[in-house]
C-alpha cells in the first residue's frame, strides 16, 4: 500500500497533575481502518486531538504525507486533510446537506452563492458515497445516522485523506450501522485512512485491519486484526484478565416486586405491562425509538402518563412526578447522563447528596461534614476513581460519572432501581463494574430493570427479557430461550 | 471523556480556592482602586469617606444578593429596580395613614416578596423565560407605583423610619443601613452556601432536569428564589426612601443592570451555577468605590461613566480567560 | 378563552372609534416629559382648571394628557405627539424632551394646520405659534446671585445636575456658571454630577462633593429630584445652615427642608400658569383668535426665590 498517510512518534503531553501520553507511537496507511481502543481516560482522544490540531504536543513528532508538520490549530490539520467526525456531531440543523457541506467553503459566482453548483457536487459526493439523500434537504429532518454520513460528506469533500472517527455507531441502530460500514469500504477503497475509535468491540470484526491498544497514556500494542481476538484485546485493554465479560449470578426469581399494568404515555408507550421480581434482573430489549426510554421515564414520573397502573408489592402507587418515584422507592438511572443524570459543574459529593438532602440536613441546614462522609462511603464501595470528593464531575471519566449518578441512588433504601442505558459509552473495565453492581441489588432482593440496545449484554446479564417496538411490548423471553436472532425478530415485528 | 483531568491532581485544593481566589481578586481590585483613590485624594482613606462607600454601595449590596441567587439558576430578574420603588411607597402611604412604622415596614417588605412569587409563578407555572415574565413586571410593578402616587413622590415620613437610613449607630458610628445590609448579607450568604435552598439553586442552575429527576421540588425552589430578590429589593427600597425621606415613584429606575454587574464583577455567570454572596458583596463595592473615587478625583462625569463600563467590561473577560486556560 | 380575548379587543376598538366620531368636541392634547415630576403635575393641573372654566363655560373641550414613562426617551415623545396628528387634536401642547429630535413632529403638527403650543422648552424651529416657559437662562442667573449673596461671594461650590443633554437643565448650569464668573469671581466651582433626577443619585454625589472638598461651600442644584438628593446629604453630614443649598423647582419634600433651614433657596417656576396659559391660547387659536402678531412668540411665566420667609405664599 506504499507510504505512511500520517506518523506520530513518541508523542507525549501533560495536564496539570496528570501524565496523559506517554511516548506512544501510531501510525495509518492508506486504504485501512486502523482502530484505536483504550479504556475511558486511556489517553487516545488526547491523541487524537493532537493529531487534529485542537491540542499541541508536548514532544514527538507529527507526520503526515512524508513531512513533519506542527499543528497550531485545527484549522492547519485540516488544510493537511485531517478531518474529525465527533460523536457529537456539529451541523447547523437549520440548513440543508448541501449548505452544510460547503459552509464556509461556499462555491461563488460573483457575490452570490452559486446554488446550483453547491446542490450539484453535494449530490456527486452523496453519490460517491452511495446515499440517496436530496441535497436541498435540512438536516433536521435525517436521522442522526444519516447526518453522520453529511458529516462524512463533509470531510471527504475538504479532500480529506484522514478521516478520524470518534465513537460513530453509539447512536446508530444495527441496520445503520451496517450502511455507516458500508460507507467505511467506500472511503478504503479511494484509498482514505481512517482511525477508528470505538468502545465495542465485536464491530471491529467487520471493518478493521489494524488495532492500536493505549492503556493509562502509554502505547501498549499494534496488531493486524486477523492475528488477534476480542478477549486479548481486551486483556491488552485493562491490563488483566477480565474473568467474564458478563458476571451473571444464578439466584431463584420470587416474587413480584413490581408491576407495570397497560401503560400508555404520549405516543411513544402503548399499554405496556410488565414485572420485575424478586432475585431477577429484567432487561429491556428493542430498537431506538422503540418507546423504552419513554417507558421509564413514564414510570418514573419524569414525563407524563396518559393511563396504566403501577404496583408495588402488590399496592397500587401513584406517581406523578420524579419526587413521587423516590419516596416510593422507584428509583431512575437515566439514559444520557449528562443531560439528566449529572449537574456537571458541581462537585463529587454535591451529586451523590443531591436527592438524599433529608440525611444530611437539619432544618434546612446542610451539614458538609455527613455529606463528605456518604460521598466517601459511595465512593469507596463502587470504586469511583476520584481524587477526592470534591473534584468537579466534569472532569471525571465517562465510567466514574456513570457511577457517581448510580451511586447517589444507593443511600437511601430502594426497592426498585431502573437502569436506562448504564453502561452507553463507558469502557469496559467499569461496564463490569456496573454489572457487578447489578448483581449486588439482585442478591439484595431490590427489583432491577435495564434498558439496552446491546443485545450481548441483555443476553448476558438479564434473567427476563421483554422486547418492545414502536411503544408495545411483543414479547416476554425467558433468558434460556432467548437468542440475538429472536429478540430481532420482535424488535421488528412491527415494520 | 476527559481523560486529562481523571487522573490524581490537587483538586482538593483548587476546589476551595475557586470560591477564595474569586474572593481574594475582587478584593485584591478594591485594594488597588482604593491605593490609587487614596494617592489621588488622601481624603479617599478617610474612615468618614469609607462610610460613605459603604452607605453608598449599601441599597445596591443588597438587590445584587438577590440577584446572584437569581443569576445561579441561570435566570434574571429585571422586576428589581420597580420593586424598590413600590414597596416604599407601600410603606410609606401605610405610614401616611397613621400605621405604626414597624407595621408599615413589613407591609412594603411583604409587598416585595409578593411580586417574587409572582414572577416565580409565572416562570415556573406560566412557563415563561425569565426576561420576559420580570420584564413584564418590571413595567406592571412601576406602573401601579405611579398610579399609587398618582406621579407625585410622598415625603413627610416619622422620624423614626428615616431612621433606619441614616442614623449612626452606637457601634463606630457605622449607619444604621450598613448594619442592616450586613445582617441581611450574612443571613441570605448563609442560606446560600450552607441550607438546602442554597444547594438546590446551584443544582438547578447547574443542571435543571438532572436536579429535578432527582427528586427536588425545582419548582418550588425557583418561586422562593425569585422571593428572595423580590423581598431584598423591598429592604433596599425601605433604606432608599429612609435616605431621601421621600418615596418617589421613579426610584430604583435601571438598579437592576447595577445588581447584575455586582454580581458578575463578583464572580457569577449569567449562565447559572455559578456565585457566592462574599463575591458579590465584593463586586458592589468595586462599583460603588469606582463612583466614590472617581467623583473624589474629580473626573469628568462622563469619563465615569466609560470607566465603569469598562471595568464591567474588563472584569468579566479576565475572569472567563482565566477560567478557560 | 382566545375568542373572548378577541372580542373583548373588538369591543374596545370599536369604543374608541365611537367616542372619536361621535364626540363633536375639541380636543386640547398635552405632551410633558414625564407622568412622575410634580413640575409636569402642575401643568397638568393648570391646563384642567382652564378646560374645565371652558366647560363651565358651555363648551365641549377636553384635554388628552400623555407622557413618556422615563425621562429618557424623546424617540418615544416624538412619536406621542405624531399619533396626536393622527387623533385629529385640535390642539397640541408639547413640552419638548430634546429640541433636536422632537423639531419635526412640532414642524408636522403645525405644518398640519393644528395650532402648536410649546411648554416649558424651546425646540430647534420656528413652526409654532406661542411658547409658555420659564426663561432658565433668567432664573439661573437670579439662582447665582442668591448663592453667590448666601456667600458673601467667596468659596468653593459644586453643582448637582439633573441630565446631562437636556436643554433645560443644560441652561440652568450653563446661565448659572456665566453669571457666577461674571458677578463673583472669587467663587470657585469644583465640579458638576448628573443624577439623572435619581434622589439617592444625588445624594450619593453630594456625599462624594464633601469629601473631596472639605471646605465647601455651597451647592447649586438643578431640579427637584437633585435638590431634594442634595438637601438630604447637607443635612445628614451635619452641615446644615454651614453648607449653602440653591435649589430649583418645588415639592413636599423641598419644602420641608427650606422651613427646616437645609435650603436657603429655592427657584420655584410657575409651571400651574404654564399649562393654564397655554390652554387658553389653544382655545383662542382653535376659535382663529391670534396670540400675538408674530409666530414663535416667547412669553416667560417667571420664576419666584423661595426661602424661609416667603414660603407660605407658595403653591
Amino acid at each position: 500500500m506504499g507510504d505512511l498517510l500520517a506518523e506520530l512518534i513518541d508523542i507525549s503531553k501533560s495536564f496539570p497533575g496528570v501524565k496523559a501520553l506517554d511516548h506512544v507511537n501510531f501510525d495509518l496507511k492508506p486504504g485501512e481502518v486502523h482502530a484505536l481502543v483504550g479504556e475511558n481516560g486511556s489517553g487516545k482522544s488526547t491523541l487524537m486531538k493532537i493529531l487534529s490540531g485542537v491540542y499541541t504536543k508536548d514532544e514527538g513528532k507529527i507526520i503526515v504525507n512524508g513531512q513533519e508538520v506542527e499543528f497550531q490549530n485545527p484549522r492547519a490539520a485540516q488544510d493537511m486533510g485531517i478531518c474529525i467526525i465527533h460523536q457529537e456531531l456539529n451541523l447547523c440543523r437549520h440548513l440543508s446537506i448541501a449548505e452544510n457541506i460547503y459552509l464556509g467553503r461556499e462555491p461563488y459566482q460573483g457575490l452570490f452563492v452559486n446554488q446550483r453548483k453547491q446542490i450539484e457536487d453535494t449530490r456527486k459526493i452523496l453519490k460517491r458515497l452511495d446515499v440517496d439523500l436530496d441535497p436541498t434537504t435540512r438536516v433536521s429532518e435525517l436521522t442522526v445516522s444519516k447526518q453522520q454520513m453529511v458529516e462524512i460528506g463533509k470531510a471527504i469533500s475538504t479532500n480529506a485523506k484522514i478521516i478520524i472517527m470518534d465513537e460513530p455507531t453509539s447512536a446508530l441502530t444495527i441496520k445503520e450501522i451496517d450502511e455507516l460500514f458500508k460507507i467505511i469500504h467506500v472511503l478504503k477503497q479511494e484509498g482514505h485512512g481512517i482511525i477508528y475509535i470505538s468502545h465495542r468491540l465485536d464491530e471491529l470484526a467487520s471493518i478493521a485491519d489494524r488495532v492500536t491498544v493505549i492503556r493509562d497514556g502509554q502505547h501498549i500494542i499494534t496488531m493486524d486484526y486477523k492475528d488477534t481476538t476480542q478477549e486479548k484485546i481486551i486483556r491488552y485493554m485493562v491490563g488483566r484478565e477480565l474473568k467474564e465479560k458478563f458476571p451473571r449470578i444464578k439466584t431463584q426469581a420470587g416474587e413480584i416486586i413490581f408491576e407495570v399494568k397497560n401503560l400508555t404515555a404520549r405516543k411513544a408507550v402503548k399499554n405496556v405491562s410488565f414485572q420485575v421480581r424478586e432475585g431477577e434482573i429484567l432487561g429491556i430489549a428493542g430498537l431506538m425509538g422503540a418507546g423504552r426510554t419513554e417507558t421509564v421515564r413514564a414510570i418514573f414520573g419524569a414525563d407524563k402518563k396518559e393511563s396504566g397502573q403501577l404496583f408495588l408489592h402488590g399496592k397500587e402507587i401513584h406517581i406523578h412526578k420524579p419526587l413521587e418515584a423516590i419516596e416510593a422507592g422507584v428509583f431512575c438511572v437515566p439514559e444520557d447522563r449528562k443531560r439528566d443524570g449529572l449537574c456537571i459543574s458541581m462537585p463529587v459529593y454535591q451529586n451523590a447528596t443531591l436527592p438524599n438532602m433529608e440525611k444530611v440536613t437539619v432544618n434546612g441546614i446542610v451539614n458538609t461534614r455527613k455529606e463528605i462522609a456518604i460521598a466517601e462511603e459511595m465512593i469507596n464501595e463502587l470504586t469511583i476513581k476520584t481524587p477526592t470528593v470534591s473534584q468537579t464531575v466534569k472532569n471525571l471519566s465517562g465510567g466514574n460519572q456513570q457511577k457517581v449518578v448510580v451511586g447517589k441512588w444507593l443511600v437511601k433504601p430502594a426497592h426498585v432501581i431502573l437502569f436506562d442505558e448504564p453502561t452507553r459509552g463507558i469502557d469496559v473495565g467499569a461496564k463490569v463494574d456496573i454489572y457487578n453492581l447489578m448483581n449486588d441489588l439482585k442478591k439484595k432482593g431490590i427489583g432491577v430493570a435495564f434498558v439496552s440496545s446491546e443485545l450481548p449484554e441483555i443476553l448476558g446479564m438479564a434473567d427476563r427479557i421483554v422486547v418492545m417496538c414502536e411503544g408495545r411490548v411483543t414479547a416476554e423471553l425467558d433468558a434460556s430461550e432467548a437468542s440475538q436472532e429472536l429478540i430481532m425478530q420482535y424488535a421488528t415485528q412491527y415494520m | 471523556m476527559n481523560q486529562a483531568a481523571a487522573k490524581p491532581t490537587m483538586n482538593k485544593r483548587r476546589k476551595i480556592s475557586r470560591q477564595t481566589r474569586q474572593i481574594v481578586s475582587t478584593a485584591g481590585a478594591l485594594l488597588v482602586l482604593a491605593i490609587v483613590f487614596t494617592i489621588a485624594n488622601p481624603n479617599f482613606i478617610s474612615s468618614m469617606n469609607i462610610l460613605n462607600i459603604l452607605k453608598q454601595a449599601t441599597p445596591i449590596i443588597i438587590i445584587a444578593i438577590g440577584q446572584t441567587f437569581v443569576l445561579i439558576t441561570s435566570g434574571i430578574d429585571l422586576s428589581i429596580g420597580s420593586v424598590i420603588a413600590c414597596s416604599g411607597i407601600v410603606a410609606a402611604i401605610c405610614m401616611r395613614a397613621g400605621w405604626p412604622v414597624w407595621l408599615s415596614m413589613i407591609a412594603g417588605l411583604l409587598f416585595g416578596a409578593g411580586v417574587g412569587v409572582l414572577n416565580g409563578v409565572l416562570i415556573v407555572y406560566g412557563k415563561l423565560p425569565a426576561f420576559i415574565a420580570t420584564m413584564g413586571t418590571m413595567t406592571t410593578i412601576r406602573g401601579l407605583a405611579l398610579f399609587l402616587t398618582q406621579g407625585i413622590p410622598i415625603g413627610s415620613l416619622p422620624k423614626s423610619f428615616t431612621q433606619i437610613g441614616t442614623q449612626r449607630n452606637w457601634l463606630f458610628n457605622v449607619p444604621n443601613q450598613v448594619w442592616i445590609m450586613f445582617i441581611l448579607a450574612v443571613i441570605f450568604g448563609f442560606v446560600l452556601a450552607k441550607t438546602k435552598v442554597g444547594r438546590y439553586t446551584y443544582a438547578m442552575g447547574s443542571n435543571y432536569e438532572a436536579t429535578r429527576l432527582s427528586g427536588v421540588n425545582v419548582n418550588q425552589t425557583l418561586i422562593i428564589v425569585y422571593t428572595i430578590s423580590a423581598f431584598l429589593a423591598a429592604w433596599a427600597g425601605m433604606i432608599m426612601t429612609a435616605n431621601v425621606i421621600s418615596a418617589a415613584p421613579t426610584a430604583g429606575d435601571g438598579y437592576e443592570l447595577d445588581a447584575v454587574a455586582s454580581s458578575v464583577i463578583g464572580g457569577a455567570s449569567t449562565l447559572g451555577g455559578e456565585g457566592i454572596v462574599p463575591g458579590t458583596v465584593l463586586g458592589a463595592l468595586v462599583i460603588a468605590t469606582l463612583r466614590n473615587g472617581l467623583n473624589l478625583s474629580g473626573a469628568s462625569p462622563f469619563i465615569q461613566k466609560m470607566i465603569i463600563g469598562i471595568v464591567i467590561i474588563g472584569a468579566v473577560f479576565i475572569d472567563r480567560f482565566r477560567r478557560n486556560d | 378563552m382566545k375568542k373572548a380575548l378577541l372580542f373583548l379587543v373588538l369591543a374596545m376598538l370599536l369604543s374608541i372609534c365611537t367616542t372619536a366620531i361621535a364626540a363633536d368636541s375639541y380636543t386640547i392634547a398635552l405632551i410633558t416629559m414625564d407622568s412622575m415630576d410634580q413640575h409636569w403635575l402642575k401643568v397638568k393641573a393648570g391646563a384642567e382648571e382652564a378646560v374645565a372654566e371652558l366647560v363651565a363655560a358651555g363648551n365641549d373641550v377636553k384635554l388628552v394628557f400623555d407622557a413618556p414613562s422615563t425621562k429618557v426617551d424623546s424617540v418615544v415623545q416624538a412619536s406621542m405627539v405624531e399619533n396626536q396628528i393622527t387623533n385629529k387634536a385640535d390642539a397640541i401642547m408639547v413640552a419638548p424632551m430634546d429640541a433636536e429630535a422632537l423639531a419635526p413632529a412640532i414642524e408636522a403638527v403645525y405644518d398640519a394646520g393644528i395650532p402648536m403650543i410649546l411648554i416649558d422648552t424651546l425646540a430647534n424651529t420656528k413652526k409654532f405659534q406661542v411658547i409658555y416657559q420659564t426663561d432658565n437662562g433668567a432664573a439661573a442667573r437670579t439662582a447665582a446671585q442668591e448663592l453667590g449673596k448666601l456667600l458673601g461671594g467667596k468659596g468653593k461650590i459644586a453643582i448637582i445636575n439633573a441630565q446631562a443633554g437636556s436643554q433645560t437643565t443644560m441652561t440652568r448650569e450653563g446661565d448659572f456658571r456665566d453669571e457666577m464668573a461674571k458677578a463673583f469671581p472669587d467663587i470657585e466651582i469644583v465640579g458638576v454630577q448628573y443624577c439623572d433626577g435619581d434622589k439617592q443619585k444625588a445624594l450619593n454625589y453630594a456625599e462624594d462633593f464633601m469629601m473631596q472638598t472639605p471646605d465647601l461651600a455651597g451647592f447649586y442644584a438643578c431640579n427637584e429630584g437633585s435638590t431634594v438628593g442634595t438637601g438630604n446629604a447637607v443635612d445628614q453630614a451635619g452641615k446644615a445652615g454651614t453648607i449653602k443649598v440653591v435649589g430649583f423647582d418645588f415639592s413636599d419634600e423641598v419644602k420641608d427642608l427650606v422651613e427646616r433651614g437645609v435650603i436657603q433657596a429655592t427657584m420655584v417656576q410657575n409651571p400651574w400658569v404654564m399649562g393654564n396659559e397655554g390652554v387658553k391660547a389653544a382655545w383662542k387659536l382653535i376659535n382663529g383668535e391670534k396670540i400675538a402678531d408674530e409666530e414663535a412668540f416667547v412669553v416667560d411665566t417667571g420664576v419666584t426665590v423661595a426661602t424661609k420667609e416667603n414660603l407660605k405664599d407658595i403653591k
